[in-house]
């Protein structure tokens, strides 16, 4: 999970607030936050994370490691899936997980046709690790 | 933040269906958008959950919509158009200004593609009579095109259908926003699964880039979080497009 998808789910877990909130809180401006959790290069710093860290109530190596994992590696999955016709296994921080074929994907979700035809919404923030 | 005509245009929605998504009806659109009427505070996030857009980004009191705006109003799900750079026209009288000097990204962009084309900048500067460095941008963007078009020769066509999409995922949010609205015109019933594991079940009244609100079978609305939203799905294995 890239730090843009844990700090989305970090902030789930924390029940939502929004980054005007996280900006007041931690200094970290809203604007740089955000684009924490979306660019697809990694944004931000040492200070922003130790700050982001302590608010989340997280060690700050759960960030660290995860800086420089852009969004780019599940994007990449779900491109050479899709395109190649293979499915993927999406393995969600819930513990379930789900297999199957990649319709869409974009900046939040995924949709998966499964083996028995239903299709599922994934939201990537869930998604904690993928195979191919 | 931008005027709701603007909005509107952009998301290539008419005001009839803007009127439908939203619950707010046509004859009040118009006025908001003629700028006769500020949004009513009840209406305001209906519409921003109805554009996918946040409360803030709608001016309340709009401008009007000029004619040349309101000749282009979108007939319903128009197809997109292919948004291109415009380019500047000098206004009459006044002398052309100076070539400003190349940007730094257009110099990194044609060494991208020299090292694509597998050419050395050496030899593409001596061919152009001057280094990168002195570029104009009106030069360096020409010599950009010619290059893209030389990669494009080169390269083999795709087969049709078959367009690569772009690593940034960010920049696009259309694919579950269209599945979304395609859900709520169908008036489907969704199962929501949470992150702490409770399940909801309703049909879509309402969405935004944050939030989905649903109605559940006692009538009761509530509005989820996505960031609380772990999965969702249509009960029963129906396959939507």
């Amino acid at each position: 999970m890239s730090l843009g998808d844990y700090l989305r789910y970090l902030r789930a877990v924390k029940g939502g607030p929004t980054p005007w909130e996280i900006a007041d809180a931690t200094g970290v401006p809203s604007s740089i936050y955000r684009q924490m959790e979306q660019r697809y290069r990694a944004v931000g710093d040492e200070e922003a994370l130790v700050k982001l860290a302590g608010y989340f109530q997280v060690p700050v190596e759960e960030l660290r490691w995860r800086f420089d994992w852009p969004r780019k590696a599940l994007s990449a999955a779900l491109v050479a899936a899709q395109e190649e016709g293979r499915p993927i296994r999406l393995h969600l921080r819930t513990g379930e997980s789900f297999a199957g074929r990649v319709e869409w994907w974009d900046l939040g979700a995924v949709l998966l046709t499964l083996a028995d035809g239903q299709q599922v919404v994934v939201q990537r923030h869930v998604v904690e690790r993928w195979e191919t | 933040m931008e005027d709701l005509w603007k909005i509107r245009q952009r998301k290539q929605m008419s005001i009839a269906q803007l009127s439908s998504r939203s619950g707010v009806p046509v004859e009040r659109l118009r006025e908001y958008e003629a700028g006769r009427e500020d949004i009513r505070t009840d209406d305001l996030p209906r519409l921003a959950r109805a554009l996918y857009v946040e409360e803030w980004e709608i001016k309340l009191r709009s401008d009007p919509i000029p004619a040349k705006a309101a000749a282009q109003e979108p007939a319903g799900r128009a197809k997109r158009k292919p948004e291109g750079r415009q380019r500047r026209e000098a206004k009459p009288g006044q002398p052309p200004q100076p070539s400003a000097p190349a940007r730094p990204s257009q110099i990194t962009h044609l060494q991208a593609l020299l090292q694509r084309l597998a050419l050395k900048q050496a030899e593409v500067e001596v061919a152009i009579g001057k280094p990168f460095a002195e570029l104009t941008r009106l030069e360096a963007s020409g010599l950009l095109g010619e290059l893209q078009r030389r990669l494009t020769a080169e390269r083999p066509a795709r087969e049709k259908g078959k367009r690569r999409r772009p690593y940034l995922p960010e920049s696009v949010d259309e694919f579950e926003f269209r599945y979304l609205t395609a859900q709520q015109e169908a008036a489907r019933p969704i199962e929501f699964t949470l992150f702490n594991g409770q399940r909801l079940s309703g049909q879509i009244v309402g969405f935004s880039p944050y939030a989905i609100t649903i109605r559940q079978a006692d009538g009761a609305e509530v509005t989820l979080q996505k960031l609380a939203i772990a999965y969702y799905r249509v009960p029963g294995g129906e396959v939507v497009p």
